[in-house]
């Protein structure tokens, strides 16, 4: 899917805004420098810069002040995958090794760190406060994070529990990016609403397919390896169906930290070829559909661009 | 600490949420407040920007903690992220937001400093000028 040139951004004047505020500090090491653009423009897909763009479609924008914004969401949701990392001990991220795996432990906390204070100072310097703070919070997506490390390897997690996971995890920084570009182009109230839910549902869309491509994708074009997700406990929707499946859920519930990667993968694999998978790109489905019917009432010549979106999110693939 | 309501709700937080000990630093605390008693800063920032002092870092210190304690690595990083957020959403909205820069412009070179093995840091000379300039 290339959300860029749906949404008609562009992706050259982005990442060199990106570049250019990472490039800011001569104290920050060249290596540094080179492993933060290795891991920001490496086949990254820009979803949440692109959605700030979109969203400033929708009323009176000034393309320099939008572009600015999106980049610090891009330097943000970085931040958040370097330390998604060392969490989900993941040595390869896009193919790569992760940077933790390269600087250490500490030193890629701090990166992570050092990019979010970059992140927050842009905020700052640009006047972005409202529209930042107003949209996104940090701290409610740390908390999701920090409740769901008592759900790891819990298998009575709910279909309901996993839908505000996700919305947690995933939709709220989507929405966010998409409502950040659409606050800064003064965009009114009515239609904030209506790209909030659309924001929400294609975000928990995106990544219910996430989570079906983590069993199903080949390791290369996932750039991790399959099954990730389960052999860290984190318990998604091809999980919960496999739970009610006869033929596997008992070998499920045997999976714990501890357990053999054969044990893992024969559930992995076992999942991956089944219905599972269907009954999961449903779900995914159904949240494209309510993201359409929440845009029925919206009257803008972009609205086809959302549309798009959509469609394109149906076929993806990677 | 006992009537800092800042300080109190990360405390509980962490005593609800997490397995680990709350960290906190008492000497940045009395350090912050007694520059703030000895400059004159309006005393209704106090009980904020004492928090958000202190907790700045006890939030670095989960994250050092994150390298140590493989076992509860996840929770170091995380509450160190939670924390810091909490402290930069906290002064947004009390309209702090002269220091709210101080404080991103500060723990910036702060980062900088720690990958470049340099400990020193100008946040608490910065958070008290950006209230003295309000």
């Amino acid at each position: 899917m290339d959300l860029a040139s749906i949404c008609n951004v562009n992706i050259k004047k982005l990442d060199s805004i990106i570049k250019s505020f990472i490039d800011i500090d001569s104290l920050l090491q060249l290596s540094h420098k080179e492993q933060l653009y290795d891991l920001v423009f490496s086949s990254g897909k820009r979803i949440r810069p692109i959605f700030t763009v979109l969203g400033s479609y929708f009323g009176e924008y000034n393309e320099e002040e939008v572009y600015k914004l999106a980049a610090i969401f891009e330097l943000i949701h970085t931040a958040s995958l370097i330390h998604d990392d060392i969490i989900d001990q993941a040595d390869i991220r896009r193919g790569k090794k992760a940077l933790h795996i390269n600087t250490g432990i500490y030193d890629s906390i701090i990166l992570g760190n050092y990019l979010v204070a970059l992140s927050s100072e842009y905020i700052s310097k640009y006047d972005f406060e409202k529209i930042y703070y107003d949209s996104f919070s940090l701290t409610d997506l740390c908390d999701s994070e920090i409740k769901q490390q008592a759900m790891l390897f819990n298998y009575d997690i709910t279909f309901n529990e996993y839908i505000s996971k996700t919305k947690n995890k995933t939709a709220l920084l989507i929405t966010a990016s998409l409502l950040g570009g659409a606050k800064l182009a003064n965009v009114n109230e009515k239609t904030l609403k209506i790209l909030y839910q659309y924001g929400i549902n294609l975000g928990i869309s995106f990544q219910i397919i996430d989570d079906i491509l983590d069993f199903t994708q080949d390791k290369n074009h996932l750039g991790k390896p399959n099954g990730a997700d389960l052999m860290n406990g984190n318990i998604t929707l091809p999980v919960i169906y496999a739970l009610k499946d006869k033929n596997i859920s008992e070998d499920i519930k045997k999976l714990n930290k501890n357990s053999s990667t054969k044990d893992f993968n024969h559930c992995i694999q076992y999942i991956a070829d089944s219905n599972i998978i269907l009954k999961s790109k449903k779900v995914s489905k159904k949240y494209i559909k309510k993201a359409k019917k929440s845009i029925r009432k919206l009257n803008h010549d972009k609205k086809q661009i959302l549309i798009n979106i959509l469609d394109e999110l149906e076929k993806r693939t990677y | 600490m006992s009537i800092n309501q800042y300080l109190l709700h990360i405390k509980d937080y962490i005593k609800q949420n997490t397995p680990v000990e709350f960290i906190y630093h008492d000497d940045k605390y009395i350090e912050i407040k007694n520059r703030m008693l000895k400059e004159n800063i309006d005393r209704q920032y106090h009980d904020l920007i004492c928090a958000s002092y202190t907790l700045f870092y006890s939030s670095l210190s989960y994250h050092n903690q994150a390298v140590e304690d493989n076992d509860n690595r996840s929770y170091n990083i995380l509450l160190g992220d939670f924390i810091c957020s909490y402290v930069a959403e906290k002064l947004y909205e009390n309209g702090l937001f002269s220091v709210l820069k101080a404080f991103a412009e500060s723990t910036k070179q702060m980062m900088l400093n720690i990958l470049n093995n340099d400990e020193t840091s100008d946040l608490l000379d910065n958070i008290i000028n950006a209230l003295k300039e309000r």
